[in-house]
């Protein structure tokens, strides 16, 4: 039997799988290279990455498989059955406040980024707020137009990181990815825990699940879209390093950039390789923050069920770009993303967990 | 009425967008810089002043696209394809800006091929990784930029004669290409590597740049102490070569090698390196480098039937006392005379016994300098795969 039918607004597995890896991968595939290396001691970096990811997997199941519990039920429908009106109403809250951060925080350092290795001249505002106008004018669509537009976008996306690591085959060497497990404890704890959180962005599924017409697959194949995230910064951390040495990775400000402004491609036109990896990774960029603004407008709404989709996104769009031109300097960006990834962590770490706990428990919800 | 009001409001401020964009650079209006040479101008304040300012002079390579793909007409080729221009400050970001004002087309920096810097401004203390900082800082620089050291005024390397070809930097840049062929030069250094090492604190060597005259001079290094990044002496062409086999960089070339008073020449087509290390005591590290090639007699004045097993063992066993001899006078140079690990040996031991490196990696080649009291055997292995094309030329 055909499982999904294109143009009723519902989700396949695909859609879930390819959705987790679009949102995951943004800003942080940048640096996290670099706050790797200065937690661990050459090549021990991935092993923190690994553990850290396969956490990251585990808790995207987790939530998978609680949405999955309630088939056709959004994240706010079902958490009152599960737990008291004002906890759902302090999380509802919460995660409308997280996801508008999200967006903010990731149209400030696209304006940022691309001002320092694009624009020259273009003021940082401009940029965040043309990039900000394209998402609004995304997701005032269909919420469903935006996670196929991530069937699309994916595939390229790997493509690129991936052809990234290869171009760069003739610099690497072996030997810089040795000794291993030279890092003390608190250094692979360090590691873990900024890898786990660089995964952050996977309570999407607490969401997105609930569009799917077999939610019953979910867990598996939003896990599987995780690994898919883990794989693939595995591979730019491993690049990196054997590229790059763990020292001087650490010294740069964006190792991945570096690593695309490494590759030299004979013969014109891709001779600077950095200028399509930007361009690639801006859809990136996208599939991110259009589905961190869909999810803020859907929270909101929630929140305040008489207002208009149009409405929220009003309310929202200029929020988010206010929110977005405090920091001041790159380091309070940073901070700004951390705080992000932090709020993130919580969310999917333990809301999950206990209202799976509580549904096992009470033996509510049961996915058939 | 409100309603097609608010509708028609978007299009009051969409004419903002046309007043255009703000990067816009013609190709014309750009200057392709391809090529700089930093020299040291002078030196402000005096000799004790720990604060000294040094005061570099900048020649910077510019295209001028004119000049380039005249075809093969000989007709009105005297225009030069290129420009240098000199700017002088303690600043090379302010260098740069400077240029603005002599050139008519602003400088552009992201085709940047190659980077001279002359042995007097490596040899100041700092002064190096000072040079280096804006060319990786700068978002416009790539990481493949070469970068030389030359023996003598940098700018005067960018004035050299280009022919056959058109620009003296692209001139330059296929001279280091030819590494490949000439084994007492250098394999190209990129500004990423130069960046690896200063991060490392790793001693390294630079490829060396020279003018002779009219002829540029691209045999020999420069080598670089890691501790404090500053340029330690010149290696000659032999020691380069000594040193490309010991770290595995040889990519071919020839040995001389006289039996019984008659040449016969080696022509290594691959050559390779391991290297083995015992580090029971830390006073006496023990390397052992095995170095391995691979080729063909190349010239042989020698009489010999090269179908002989015996004869080629004797030409094999000549080679590689050469090769051995080679090898010996760089670590004799390098150990002993300038005490600096520019064979990346501390690679090795730090890889072999973390734990140890740790605890030398600071007297490594400073201070204690562990390195000058270690021993290095080397042991060669030359294979000659086949005689050439004759047996012998006369029988």
């Amino acid at each position: 039997m055909k499982s999904f039918e294109y143009g009723d607004g519902e989700l396949g597995k695909k859609e879930i799988m390819f959705a987790v890896p679009s949102m995951v991968i943004g800003i942080g595939i940048l640096s996290l290279p670099r706050l790797l290396a200065n937690a661990t001691n050459f090549y021990d970096g991935a092993i923190a990455l690994l553990i850290g990811g396969a956490l990251a997997i585990l808790f995207t199941w987790i939530a998978a498989n609680l949405s999955s519990r309630f088939p056709k039920k959004s994240f706010f429908s079902f958490t009152p059955l599960l737990v008291p009106k004002p906890i759902v109403f302090i999380l509802n809250v919460w995660l409308t406040i997280h996801f508008i951060f999200f967006v903010a925080y990731e149209i400030r350092a696209i304006g940022e980024i691309a001002e320092q290795y694009l624009f020259g001249r273009t003021p940082v505002e401009i940029l965040s707020v043309t990039f900000l106008l394209v998402v609004v004018y995304s997701v005032s669509g269909s919420r469903v137009g935006i996670l196929r537009l991530n069937l699309l976008f994916l595939p390229i996306i790997c493509f690129i990181a991936v052809s990234i690591a290869l171009m760069n085959i003739t610099y690497f060497e072996f030997q810089n990815l040795l000794p291993v497990f030279t890092t003390d404890w608190s250094g692979y704890v360090e590691g873990v825990k900024l890898s786990f959180f660089s995964f952050a962005g996977f309570e999407i599924v607490l969401f997105y699940v609930a569009l799917m017409n077999r939610p019953k697959q979910a867990a598996k194949f939003a896990a599987a879209g995780m690994g898919l995230a883990v794989g693939l910064y595995l591979i730019i951390f491993t690049t990196c390093i054997g590229v790059f040495t763990n020292d001087t990775t650490s010294t740069m400000v964006y190792p991945t950039i570096e690593l695309a402004k490494e590759v030299e491609v004979p013969g014109g036109f891709f001779e600077r390789f950095e200028s399509l990896f930007f361009t690639i990774w801006i859809m990136a960029i996208f599939n991110t923050t259009a589905m961190s603004l869909d999810i803020a407008i859907f929270s909101m709404g929630s929140l305040f069920r008489n207002m208009k989709k149009v409405t929220r996104i009003l309310i929202i769009s200029p929020l988010s770009y206010l929110i977005c031109m405090f920091p001041q300097n790159i380091n309070e960006i940073t901070s700004f993303g951390t705080l992000i990834s932090y709020s993130g962590g919580l969310v999917t770490i333990f809301i999950p967990s206990i209202l799976l706990a509580i549904a096992k428990l009470r033996g509510i919800g049961k996915c058939e | 009425m409100s309603k097609s009001l608010v509708r028609w409001l978007p299009l009051v401020f969409l004419p903002f967008l046309l007043t255009g964009c703000w990067d816009r650079v013609e190709i014309e209006d750009r200057g392709f810089t391809i090529g700089a040479a930093i020299d040291l101008e002078e030196n402000l304040g005096n000799e004790e002043d720990k604060n000294e300012q040094h005061v570099y002079q900048g020649t910077y390579q510019l295209v001028v696209p004119g000049g380039l793909g005249q075809g093969t007409g000989q007709g009105g080729g005297q225009e030069t394809a290129y420009q240098n221009l000199s700017t002088v400050s303690d600043s090379l970001f302010e260098q740069i800006r400077d240029l603005a004002k002599e050139t008519s087309r602003t400088p552009f920096f992201a085709h940047l091929e190659m980077i001279i810097v002359s042995d007097d401004v490596a040899k100041v203390p700092g002064a190096f990784s000072n040079i280096m900082d804006l060319f990786l800082r700068d978002h416009e620089m790539r990481r493949g930029v070469k970068v030389l050291i030359s023996k003598g005024n940098a700018g005067d390397v960018l004035k050299v004669e280009p022919k056959p070809e058109n620009l003296p930097v692209m001139f330059l840049d296929s001279i280091i290409e030819n590494a490949v062929k000439n084994p007492q030069m250098l394999q190209e250094v990129r500004i990423g590597t130069v960046h690896e090492y200063l991060a490392s604190n790793n001693s390294f060597v630079i490829p060396k740049i020279e003018m002779n005259g009219e002829r540029v001079d691209s045999e020999g290094a420069a080598v670089i102490h890691g501790h404090n990044d500053t340029m330690v002496d010149f290696i000659s062409g032999k020691t380069t070569e000594g040193l490309n086999f010991i770290k595995g960089d040889y990519k071919g070339g020839l040995v001389k090698a006289k039996i019984d008073e008659n040449l016969v020449v080696y022509e290594i087509k691959n050559a390779k390196s391991t290297v083995e290390v015992n580090t029971d005591d830390k006073n006496k590290i023990k390397f052992h480098i095995i170095i391995q090639t691979e080729g063909t007699i190349g010239e042989s004045f020698k009489r010999f039937d090269y179908t002989k097993p015996k004869n080629i063992e004797k030409v094999q066993n000549a080679m590689e006392d050469e090769i051995k001899k080679t090898a010996e006078t760089t670590v004799e140079k390098l150990r002993d005379d300038l005490k600096v690990d520019a064979l990346g040996l501390g690679g090795y031991v730090q890889r072999k016994n973390y734990a140890l490196w740790k605890m030398i990696c600071d007297d490594w080649d400073h201070g204690d300098n562990y390195f000058s009291k270690s021993e290095i055997a080397i042991e060669v292995n030359a294979i000659i795969r086949a005689p050439g094309s004759i047996i012998q030329i006369e029988k």
